[in-house]
């Protein structure tokens, strides 16, 4: 007997942030670096300050890219 | 007869962690002017600054826009849902109803897609930046389209979420740690 639920398959980009207003102040700032990436949903985290998950596609979108990388770290530039 | 009515914050980050109380069924809608408070921050009272009606086969649902008593409304223009509307006019609003009628979460769309029935809603996990499913899923959803064409949204869908097994659901992941009572009894 088949299971009539399917599973949620993310293959899209997320990241979070605090509203929804800066899930779009994100997408500007994508298309302003050049890529070619829309935001398409935004959905409630349940994270008390990350409240928002920013949902992105498109040619560009990557769901492991990492749009921040942390510089307060090892620098393995050389 | 109730009908849904989702207090909106004009401006989202004024709306505090404790402040979770924005679904209200009512027999009649608010009116603009009224006041309430929208969880457990003490003191604290909402104006109701705008509404919107959206309707559908089963009723009305409301949007309230609201904004915080003694804090200065700002301008139209310069609200979310004006900036909005302008960026994606295809933006549509979902509410996810538990079976008690309570709120799971809300999301929004903008590309015109309709909600997935019988699919599990996604969890994301912002430290790591995992994704998974949670242990609810879409029965069913009702549709309300704007009464009045100047609404932000082209459409509010209201989502009938259930509890589901994820074992039980072929290729399922979920992410801990759970957040409910009800999550843990499902798992």
């Amino acid at each position: 007997m088949s299971n009539p639920w399917t599973p949620s398959g993310e293959d899209r980009e997320w990241h979070a942030a605090a509203t929804d207003d800066k899930c779009l102040d994100m997408e500007a700032q994508f298309r302003a670096q050049g890529l070619d990436i829309s935001l398409v949903d935004t959905e409630a985290t349940g994270d008390d300050i990350l409240g928002k998950a920013c949902i992105f596609d498109g040619p560009d979108s990557n769901p492991e890219a990492s749009r921040w990388p942390n510089n307060q770290g090892d620098n393995d530039d050389d | 007869m109730t009908n849904p009515v989702f207090f909106d914050a004009i401006d989202e980050a004024l709306h505090t962690n404790g402040e979770s109380d924005r679904l209200h069924w009512m027999t009649t809608p608010p009116q603009v002017g009224d006041r309430l408070p929208l969880g457990s921050r003490a003191g604290r009272m909402w104006e109701v600054i705008e509404l919107c009606t959206y309707a559908g086969d089963v009723g009305e649902l409301t949007i309230a826009h609201v904004h915080p008593v003694g804090v200065a409304v700002p301008d139209r223009a310069e609200w979310y849902a004006t900036r909005l509307k302008i960026r994606k006019p295809l933006a549509s609003m979902t509410l996810h109803i538990k079976p008690d009628g309570s709120l799971h979460q809300t999301g929004c769309n903008f590309t015109g897609a309709l909600p997935i029935v019988r699919r599990l809603l996604t969890a994301f996990d912002v430290a790591s930046h995992k994704t998974g499913s949670q242990p609810w899923g879409i029965e069913s959803f009702d549709t309300y389209s704007p009464v009045n064409p100047e609404a932000t949204y082209m459409a509010v869908y209201l989502t009938h979420v259930v509890p589901v097994d994820l074992s039980e659901v072929p290729g399922a992941i979920g992410l801990e740690p759970e957040k409910t009572p009800e999550m843990a009894v499902a798992q």
